[in-house]
This record gives C-alpha cells, sequence and structure tokens, in this order.
C-alpha cells in the first residue's frame, strides 16, 4: 500500500509539471481563419434584376445587370435600354421604369399598397423576356421599441490578428400580429456626423476633386464640410426574422444588426422593418446563409440565390435576384458615442490643413462640399439631436 | 606411502582441474515472443546446481557449469514461465522468446472465454484494430480515439478535423452502423467531434465490415463498425487510469463474486474549458465539458450460459462561436447539451462446444438538447429531441466440422424519434411547439453460411429479409410539386400502417488460395438504410434530426462489389493487399438550396433522394509484429452523387453529378511503431490526402451595399491537400518487476509540423484595407477555417494496478 501511495505522491506532484506543461501547449487547439487568395469560376452572360417595390414613395427600384468577363476581369454591366414595368395584377396595369444612374425608377410618387398584388416585367434589348412570380404586399407591423446596446466586446473580427471589436447592437421589440405567418426582413442605414469631407492623398482638393502634387509636400491634406454632413452606411449583415415560434406574442429586443464602432462620432440609426412573404423570407434566408453562416463548422452547402424571376421563353434559364413587393415600418435611435473611450476602428489621422507656403496653388482651402449620395447627405437626419 | 599419498593427492587436483577445464558456457538471450524485444530483469533459476541471475537490458545472461544436464526456468512478471532442459556438453547459446502471460484464470472462466471467442470471431472481410494498437497511434491532445483511429485504415476517411462520424469508401457519416457493444451510437463524438464517446479503458476490440457485411447486420448502406467492450473474464482485481489534458480517467475489473459475476467500469470526464480563454481570445464564450462511462457485468450462471449486460454513456455540454446560431428564436447564444444512454443484455447458451443460441436486447437512447438563453431576461428556452432504439436478436450458430458453419437469426427493431419540442420555459417570448414522434418497426430475419468447399476455396453467402413498416400517429402532406406548397394532408391514427418496405440483402463472399501465401477475395453485398440522420452540412451537429424512411422518403439502398488480392510475405510477416470496389446507391439524402429542418414539420420537402456512385482502389501493406511495425496504404477513389430536381431553384448542381463531399482522390496513411526496448515506444502516423471538395462563386452579386457570392455548382473546387504528421513517445517506468502499480508516461506531439489543415473555405464581405495584399481586386475576401493550426503537445499518465 506505502508503494501505492508513494506513486500516487509521485503522480500529484509531476501533475505540477503536468499542468505548466498543458498550459504551454494546448494553444493549437484555437482554430484559425486565415486570408486566402480568392478564388472563382466566373460565367458570363448570368443575368440578375433585383426589384423592390415599396410602401414608401420613392424607395422602389429595378437593377437589371449581366455578368461579363473582358480579358479574364470579371465585371457586371448594367443593362441599359431594357424595357422595365410593375404590373398591377389587381387592376391590369401598369407602371413604367426609366434608366437613372444605374437603375430603372418608377415615377417619385409610386408606391404600393398592403394587399396588393405586382409583378415584374423586363424586356432586355436582345429580346429576351422576364417576369417574376405574383407578389402581394404584406400590411407592415410597426416597430414598438429600438435600443442600441453598447459592448465593448460586440463581435469576434479577423483584423489585427482576431480581436474583439468594440460597438452597439441594435435590438428591436414589437408584437408580432396572431394567427397569420409573419416574415419580417430588417434594412438600416446609420447617418455618422462628418466634419471632414475630403481627404487628398498626395494631392490638393480644388474644383470638386483632388489634384496630384508637382513638388514635395504633406502627405495629405485634409478639408473640413463647408456645411452640416452626415456619413451613411448600410448593413454588412442580413437580418429577418419569422414568427415561426412566436406567433402572436411581444417580440422583446430581437438583435437585428451589430454596428461597430467605426468612429465615436455621434449617429442616427434608420431601421426598417419590412414585412415579407415567405417566399421571400426563403430567398433572404439563402442570401443570409451565403453572406453571414458560411464561416462556421456547420456551414450549409453554398446554394444558387434565384428567386422568382424567370425567363419567359426558356425555364431552364438561372435568373439571380427577386422582385419583392412590401410594407415596412420605420424607427429610429439617436446614439451618442462620445465618451467611449474603447479604440474606433477607422482612428482619424492627424489633421493637416493647406498652410501659406505650401506647394498648392492659391487660394487655401480648407473645405471641401458635402456632396450629397448614397453615401453622404447634407439633410439632417430625423431624429438628429445637437450635442 | 608418502610416492602413494602424493599420487592420489596429485591425481584429486589433476582431477579438479580437468574437471574444471570440462566447464562450458551457457548463454542465453531472452526475448519477448511477440515483439522480438529483449527482456532484461528475466529471473533465471538453474537446477541442479541451484545457481541463477538475471538478464540483463540486451536480455543477455550467461553462465559457466560443469558438463551436465540442467533444467533452467525462466520466469518474468508478465509473461508465462519457460522451462527448459539443457544438456551442456559445450558452448551453448540460446535465444528463448518467453511468451506474454494471459490471465491465470480458473476453468470456468476460461471456457466461458473459449466460448465467445468463437462466437465474435470477426468475418471474413473485417478490418481490425485492437485496444493495444489503437493505443499506439498519436492522438490528438494525447485522447485515445477510435474513430480517428479507423481513419488510418484504407477507405475510411471523414470530415476533417472535427467530424461526427466517420465515412467509409465515400460514402456519408450515417451511413455507416456504430455499435457498442451491439448497441448503435447515434453521436459517437465529445466537443464538436474532435474525440469519440467511447470510454478508451473499456474497448476489446474494433471491427469494421465495408465489404461482405455479415448478414446478422444491416440498417446501413456502406459499413458497420462493430466496437467491442472488454469482457471482465478475471480473476483478480485491477485498477487502470490516466490523467490527461483534456480528459482523466479511471477503470476497474474485478470479480464480484469468484468464478460467477465479473465487474468491467470505467469512466472518463473532461472539464478543462476554463482555460480556453487563455490561449485564444477567439475562445473567450466557448464551453465545453463531456463525460462518458461504460460498465459491463458478466454473469456465469451454469457452464454453459453465459449473461452480460453492458451499459454505456455519455454527456456533453458545449457553446461555441463557430457555429451558426439557430434562426428564429431570440436568444443570446446556443448551448448544446446531449446525452447517450445506451444498454445491451446478452445471453448466450452453449448447447455444446460447436453450437450456440444467443439472445440480445438492446436499448438505445440519444437525447439532443439546445439551450437558448434569453437576450431579454434569465430565462431559458429548451429544445428537446429524442432517438430511442429498441431491439431483440436471437441468434442460433452452428459449426458443423471445420468446413461448414452457419448461422440464422431474427432481428425485431422499435425506432421511436421525437423529432423535436421547444419549451418557452418561464418566458413567454415563444410559444409551445412539439412535433409528432414517429414510430416505426424493422422485422428481419437472416441466415449465412461458411463453408470450405475446398482446402483453398472457402465460399461465404448470407442473405437477410428485412420488413419495414412506418406507423402512425402521423400526418402525411401532399404537396404542389413545382411551389412546393402544401396542398393536403392524410391522418394516420397511432398504431396505424402508413409505409411498408421490404428489403431483401444478399451477401456474398469468396477465398481462393492461390499458392500458401496468396490469396484471392471476392465480395458482394447489398444493403438497405431505413434510419438516417439529416443534415445540410459537411458533418451534423449533434442535434441534427434523425428519420426514418417514410411514404417520402424512400429506403437508401446500395450494392457494393469488391475485389482483392492478398499475400503475406513468408518469414517477415508483412501482409500486402491490393482491393478494388465498386458502389452504386439510391436514395441518398442531399437537400434543397436553404433547406433548415430545425423544428420542421414537412421535412420531405426539402429532401431531395440521389443517386451515387463510388469506386476505388486500395493498396496497403501491413507488418503487424517485430520492433519496427505498423501499416502503410494508399487509396484512390472517386464518390459522386446526382440529383434530379424540376425546379430550377431547388436543383443541386443544376442535375449534374458532383463530387460528394467525402470524395478524396488520393489517400496515404502511414503508422509506424519503433518498440526500441520494453521501456520505451515511438509512433508516428502520417497522413497525406486530397482536400474536401468545396464549391467556388460564379459570380459576384451587389445587393444593395452586400457583396453577394453567386454560386451555381456544388463542389467545383477543391481545398488544399491534406496532411498531418503525429508522434508519440510512451515511456514505462518501474524495473521492479513484481510490483503491481506499473504506470507510463506518453507524450504526444499531434500535428508535429504545425500544418493549417484547412476544415472549409468562405467568402466574406471584403473590410475597407484589411488583406488587400491577399485579395487584391477581388470583389470578396476568402478565408480558410482550420480548427487545428499549431502543434499539439500533450503528456498522459496512465497508470495501472493488480
Amino acid at each position: 500500500m506505502n508503494s501505492i501511495m508513494r506513486d500516487i505522491g509521485k503522480v500529484l506532484s509531476q501533475s505540477i509539471v503536468f499542468w505548466s506543461f498543458m498550459v504551454v501547449f494546448i494553444g493549437g487547439l484555437g482554430g484559425c481563419i486565415d486570408p486566402v487568395e480568392p478564388e472563382f469560376q466566373f460565367e458570363e452572360g448570368l443575368i440578375f434584376i433585383d426589384g423592390f417595390a415599396s410602401t414608401v414613395p420613392g424607395a422602389s427600384f429595378v437593377t437589371v445587370n449581366t455578368s461579363d468577363l473582358l480579358v479574364g476581369t470579371y465585371r457586371l454591366l448594367f443593362v441599359e435600354d431594357a424595357i422595365v414595368e410593375f404590373e398591377n395584377i389587381d387592376t391590369s396595369t401598369s407602371v413604367a421604369l426609366l434608366e437613372k444612374e444605374g437603375q430603372y425608377l418608377p415615377p417619385d410618387d409610386f408606391a404600393v399598397k398592403p394587399g396588393e398584388t405586382w409583378r415584374l416585367n423586363v424586356s432586355l434589348p436582345d429580346g429576351r423576356n422576364y417576369s417574376s412570380a405574383m407578389e402581394t404586399v404584406v400590411s407592415s407591423v410597426p416597430i414598438g421599441d429600438l435600443e442600441a446596446v453598447y459592448n465593448p466586446e460586440l463581435e469576434f473580427r479577423e483584423i489585427q490578428g482576431g480581436r474583439f471589436i468594440p460597438g452597439h447592437e441594435l435590438l428591436v421589440s414589437f408584437d408580432d400580429p396572431e394567427g397569420q405567418e409573419n416574415n419580417y426582413y430588417y434594412f438600416y442605414r446609420t447617418f455618422e456626423d462628418l466634419d471632414i469631407c475630403e481627404t487628398c492623398v498626395d494631392g490638393y482638393f480644388r474644383r470638386g476633386t483632388c489634384v496630384g502634387l508637382n513638388e514635395p509636400g504633406p502627405p495629405y491634406y485634409n478639408y473640413v464640410c463647408d456645411g452640416d454632413c452626415w456619413r451613411i452606411r448600410y448593413p454588412e449583415s442580413v437580418s429577418i426574422f419569422r414568427d415561426r415560434f412566436s406567433d402572436g406574442v411581444s417580440v422583446s429586443k430581437l438583435p437585428i444588426a451589430n454596428l461597430p464602432l467605426h468612429t465615436n462620432e455621434n449617429m442616427v440609426v434608420e431601421v426598417l422593418q419590412y414585412s415579407i412573404n415567405g417566399n421571400a423570407y426563403e430567398y433572404f434566408e439563402v442570401l443570409k446563409d451565403l453572406v453571414d453562416n458560411s464561416s462556421g463548422i456547420n456551414a450549409p452547402p453554398p446554394a444558387a440565390l434565384v428567386g422568382n424571376m424567370f425567363n419567359v421563353e426558356d425555364g431552364d434559364e438561372f435568373v439571380l435576384g427577386r422582385f419583392t413587393a412590401a410594407a415596412s415600418s420605420v424607427a429610429r435611435i439617436f446614439i451618442n458615442r462620445r465618451a467611449i473611450t474603447e479604440e474606433v476602428l477607422e482612428p482619424r489621422s492627424a489633421l493637416i490643413f493647406e498652410e501659406m507656403f505650401d506647394p498648392v496653388p492659391p487660394p487655401i482651402t480648407t473645405i471641401a462640399p458635402c456632396e450629397e449620395s448614397r453615401f453622404r447627405t447634407g439633410i439632417r437626419p430625423e431624429g438628429w439631436i445637437e450635442q | 606411502m608418502y610416492k602413494k599419498r602424493f599420487f592420489l593427492i596429485a591425481a584429486f587436483f589433476l582431477a579438479a582441474i580437468l574437471g574444471r577445464s570440462q566447464e562450458y558456457t551457457l548463454s542465453l538471450e531472452v526475448l519477448a515472443q511477440a515483439t522480438g524485444l529483449p527482456l532484461d530483469n528475466v529471473q533465471i533459476a538453474i537446477r541442479p546446481c541451484n545457481c541463477g541471475g538475471v538478464t540483463d537490458a540486451s536480455g543477455n545472461f550467461s553462465i559457466h557449469l560443469p558438463k551436465n544436464t540442467y533444467t533452467v526456468m525462466l520466469s518474468f512478471l508478465g509473461f508465462k514461465d519457460e522451462v527448459r532442459t539443457i544438456a551442456l556438453n559445450g558452448n551453448i547459446a540460446e535465444r528463448i522468446g518467453l511468451y506474454e502471460e494471459e490471465e491465470q484464470l480458473s476453468e470456468v472462466v476460461v471456457r466461458a472465454k473459449r466460448i465467445l471467442e468463437n462466437i465474435e470471431t470477426p468475418q471474413m472481410g473485417a478490418l481490425q484494430l485492437t485496444s493495444q494498437e489503437l493505443k499506439k497511434i498519436p492522438a490528438a491532445v494525447g485522447e485515445f480515439d477510435v474513430l480517428r483511429g479507423m481513419t488510418l485504415l484504407a477507405g475510411v476517411n471523414n470530415a476533417g478535423e472535427v467530424s461526427n462520424g466517420i465515412s467509409v469508401r465515400g460514402g456519408s457519416l450515417d451511413q455507416n452502423l456504430v455499435l457498442f457493444d451491439y448497441a448503435p451510437v447515434f453521436n459517437p463524438a465529445h466537443l464538436f467531434g474532435l474525440f469519440s464517446v467511447f470510454t478508451p479503458d473499456a474497448i476489446s476490440t474494433v471491427d469494421l465490415y465495408r465489404a461482405n457485411i455479415p448478414a446478422r447486420y444491416g440498417g446501413r448502406s456502406t459499413s458497420v463498425l462493430d466496437i467491442k467492450v472488454r469482457n471482465p473474464y478475471t480473476d483478480g482485481f485491477k485498477l487502470s487510469g490516466g490523467v490527461g489534458i483534456v480528459s482523466s480517467r479511471l477503470s476497474v475489473e474485478t470479480p464480484i463474486i469468484k468464478n460467477k459475476l465479473f465487474l468491467n467500469a470505467g469512466i472518463r470526464a473532461g472539464f478543462t474549458d476554463f482555460l480556453l480563454p487563455i490561449f485564444s481570445e477567439r475562445l473567450e464564450n466557448t464551453k465545453a465539458n463531456f463525460h462518458d462511462g461504460t460498465l459491463k457485468l458478466l454473469y456465469l450462471p451454469t457452464e454453459k450460459d453465459q449473461v452480460s449486460f453492458t451499459g454505456f454513456y455519455s454527456k456533453d455540454f458545449y457553446q461555441l462561436d463557430l457555429i451558426a446560431q439557430v434562426e428564429n428564436i431570440n436568444a443570446s447564444s446556443n448551448q448544446y447539451d446531449f446525452r447517450t444512454l445506451n444498454g445491451t443484455l446478452n445471453w448466450i447458451h452453449a448447447f455444446d462446444d460447436r453450437s450456440n443460441l444467443r439472445n440480445i436486447f438492446v436499448v438505445s437512447d440519444y437525447a439532443p438538447k439546445i439551450l437558448f438563453p434569453e437576450t431579454a431576461n434569465d430565462n431559458s428556452i429548451e429544445f428537446d429531441s429524442r432517438i430511442n432504439y429498441v431491439s431483440f436478436i436471437s441468434e442460433f450458430s452452428k459449426e458443423i466440422d471445420d468446413k461448414f458453419q452457419y448461422y440464422g437469426g431474427v432481428q425485431a427493431n422499435r425506432y421511436t424519434i421525437e423529432p423535436g419540442s421547444l419549451d418557452p420555459g418561464s418566458g413567454n417570448s415563444i410559444v409551445p411547439v412539439s412535433l409528432e414522434s414517429e414510430t416505426s418497426y424493422e422485422i428481419s430475419s437472416y441466415a449465412s453460411i461458411n463453408w470450405s468447399v475446398t482446402e483453398d476455396l472457402t465460399f461465404s453467402a448470407g442473405l437477410r429479409f428485412n420488413h419495414f413498416v412506418f406507423v402512425g400517429p402521423y400526418t402525411q402532406g401532399f404537396f404542389d410539386e413545382t411551389t412546393g406548397d402544401l396542398l393536403d394532408t392524410r391522418i394516420f391514427e397511432k398504431g396505424a400502417g402508413v409505409k411498408t418496405y421490404n428489403g431483401l440483402d444478399p451477401r456474398l463472399g469468396l477465398n481462393y488460395k492461390l499458392g500458401q501465401n496468396l490469396s484471392l477475395k471476392a465480395s458482394y453485398a447489398r444493403l438497405n438504410q431505413y434510419l438516417q440522420n439529416i443534415f445540410n452540412t459537411t458533418t451534423p451537429l449533434p442535434t441534427s434530426r434523425w428519420k426514418t424512411a417514410d411514404p417520402n422518403i424512400e429506403p437508401q439502398q446500395s450494392d457494393s462489389y469488391g475485389l482483392g488480392i492478398y499475400k503475406n510475405i513468408e518469414g517477415s510477416d508483412i501482409e500486402l493487399g491490393l482491393e478494388g470496389y465498386y458502389r452504386t446507391s439510391s436514395n441518398n439524402l442531399t437537400y434543397k438550396p436553404g433547406a433548415d429542418f430545425f423544428l420542421e414539420e414537412f421535412i420531405e420537402r426539402d429532401v431531395v433522394q440521389a443517386e451515387g456512385e463510388a469506386y476505388g482502389l486500395e493498396l496497403s501493406f501491413r507488418k503487424p509484429k517485430g520492433k519496427f511495425n505498423g501499416w502503410f496504404n494508399y487509396t484512390w477513389s472517386r464518390s459522386f452523387l446526382q440529383s434530379f430536381n424540376e425546379n430550377l431553384a431547388d436543383r443541386v448542381n443544376n442535375n449534374q453529378r458532383f463530387p460528394s463531399d467525402f470524395d478524396r482522390p488520393h489517400v496515404f496513411n502511414g503508422t509506424v511503431n519503433f518498440e526500441g526496448d520494453k521501456y520505451n515506444t515511438w509512433s508516428l502516423n502520417f497522413t497525406l490526402q486530397s482536400g474536401r471538395p468545396f464549391t467556388v462563386p460564379n459570380s459576384v452579386f451587389p445587393l444593395e451595399e452586400i457583396d453577394v457570392p453567386i454560386f451555381l455548382e456544388r463542389n467545383n473546387s477543391r481545398l488544399r491537400p491534406f496532411h498531418r504528421l503525429d508522434f508519440s513517445w510512451k515511456i514505462k517506468y518501474g524495473k521492479n518487476p513484481n510490483r503491481r502499480w506499473v504506470g507510463d508516461w506518453t507524450f504526444t506531439v499531434y500535428n508535429v509540423y504545425g500544418r493549417r489543415n484547412p476544415l472549409n473555405r468562405y467568402y466574406e464581405q471584403r473590410q475597407a484595407g484589411v488583406d488587400a495584399d491577399i485579395f487584391l481586386d477581388s470583389p470578396l475576401g476568402s478565408y480558410e477555417l482550420s480548427v487545428i493550426n499549431s502543434p499539439l503537445f500533450a503528456l498522459t499518465y496512465n497508470f495501472v494496478f493488480d
């Protein structure tokens, strides 16, 4: 028995060595994500039709694109001169969409109404005709509450060797209508206070554009916005919800987006809660799998993003994209981020302004306009609070 | 007188001198017969000189003795005593091999053991690994692993470093019947598929049937992995265990009533997940605990009867950020909690030395859960599911003579599947959901003969008939073929027959000896599979749903043909084999794009049954004995699937044939053990294989501000080749042969050169400035996920006390 006790004693003393050993060496099991050169097998001539008919005037659009390989370089080309129309099945009337800046747009006052049934028809200049399945607009469900909760460890990202990044988690609450299938698709925009409207690297700003320096000078110049300006950001992931397990209940604090701390400027978040039909939900579910769920150890196999569009003459042609007619409700929240101390994802470099004797032509310029675009606006967003 | 006395004294000394000059040297070299390794400290007793000694580190011993006839007795702990009579009439050098000692068992126990061995000897076509062989294989973080060990054999593979099972000859993970003492194990893996669940110290042998599958087995379309629990035929107490990085274990083997009742029990537990955040920030939210236990009781009521009970329990709990969350449940995380509880009651009655009746009653119960802690409060929503399997087998076997044996039996199985329920707990954010449980029965009868037609020709033939019935309660859905919409339902009452399938599985095997050491084997097997695991991923989650055949999902069926030539090289114990196979299969499960089976009532809407084809050539080299032992194998193989679907959006690979997830054209495995002396064993294991097929995009489409990869094909590219070198060094210590506590240390390096073998490659949105030098002008970023990213060092202490 003594010999057993001796052996046990020996094991215990050796266990100190053992645990030290373990602490040093088990690290390899942590999993690892490495960037690799992306591989593609591009196909030419694929057709992409993405259409949206909204209950909000000015929010409806259709894009028609085709894939192309030019000297081995893949590109997506906007198909011009197509005949595009929204067809109201109930009234047998059509609304023509006109080409504008890479989109086909209906008249500014166009809006669909809940209960209406619509179809998208597209005729390409080469004679191919595409139609969608019929879409009935589902009534929207109002957002009860919108919250943004700050989390210094919001999510793990593969930046700087992999780390948790800070940011806000966006949560919605609403009452799901009872006795009917409800499917939700979330879209949001963030309006972030912007004070530097232009940065010219190795150059200076004149007449609305950056001009290269002819002689050595500062690495860049910054230009302050000439008035109020907001930077607009869009979702980086797909957010959907189906009331399969929550029919008729109050859905509380449903996470719909992570808003990383790109800067610590204040911002307004505008959330649109679309009510979509079951077929649209399944389409966005595939989209979510492709965009958000492809990285885990239980990633589903990739699937073709085929929606409800089809070639009228050739049922075997893959038509990518979808026509969706939907109603939405909207909610906004103002987030004050000035007091956050965590490191931002887009730290601002030291400001450099044009000064006398710099190698730039006069007059000294320090401002730039806040040009309206999808990513910038000078119009104060609803919900903005001046601090 | 003086002269006479002087002469006598002189004669005496002369005789003594002459006698001395007649001494000879007896040299002995003592080796272990099985391994050929020298044994030191072997005790040697010689009569009539009553002299002796011990062997040195090289196993040598020598002594000078007068000419005579001696009895030399050699004894060494763990080996049988050896007694030799040596007539020493010159210098003699002898090499003596000692045989490892089998336990000194009583006659009752020896007889019981022999009966069981007769019954359980694997049939032709089985690949076998013993627990000793498995223990030599270097294992990840020192965890002895049955499934990972099997992947080193020809034709056996898995989904990668994490895999909830094995793939045999290109089949999917659920096409293998995994039996642990006759009880099916529905989830054979701990820790997301890193280790298998089988309690290490309880395992006796592992047999893999993949070609000539015996008729007594049925129910899966590719292979049978038959893991046997060690029978506690013992006359003494034995305690063994180990302390490892991930888990620690303890087992005991002892008679409870002498010659009547015996016990073998083992447990293993791993609770070291609290250390994970130290190693990687990514693992901060990871939880991973597991334990398992195996108990076997053996009762010998009469000389001709033995009754055994095997119980097996396995439990896991984990939470991992690398697993995508379940949709539509508002929760802060998904926590997986699953347990297996199996029991096997086995009664063997021997009528005589050549005929037996065996009755087996099996219950397998697998209950996976997911816990969803709610975001808004402390409540947890709970998803529960369950599969319960009850089986009764009665089999008679008889050995007519050495040339003809047969067996026949019946098997009745009941499958009860609870596909899932959702319990809101104390919260009110969801409504309770409960899917109807599904019940089905499988009644089989089978018979098989094994006939040595001539000295050179052995023939085995078996036939298994299966009658499968799916019964109510059941709600059958009828769907629009184009849209998939539910058109109508038909309700079946409890117990009402819903769907019946009958299947006839012929099994044939032929072994023809072409000379002393060369043989040719051919086989054919048809298998029907009535139970499958539904998962639309490479490897299933523990909660992936089980589904029996029903009116909409037809049984899977395969036809396998095999032909092989095998040669034993005389004198060197080397076994060579070349085996080819061809398998067609029908009704394999593939899934429509975007399929989601979580609590789905009509899963058949998302299931597409596919035709499969697999073929390959396996070359193997095996040297089971000697200082250097081990095996090499190379496999060339292909595995394809093809499904057909009218609806364009639901097609997989546009209805064209595509490589299955388990298609690996080239696989090389090598395992070498060097048993230099009895204290040290070094093992190396190397595997090299083609990467897993994966899918690369055919286009990229911007949707709002998100670049979406567009996939029109399936598995149109391949991950980088997979290769890995593992090393282990087992050190036994303690030179005292009489000590009862024997310990050893095993030092393992898994993935010696730190290869990052990709488990998956995926595409993501690019982030400004991140990895721009790698992604260049690509619209999307691309990343490889590897589970093990550096060498894994492990130190395990093992002990045996008896």
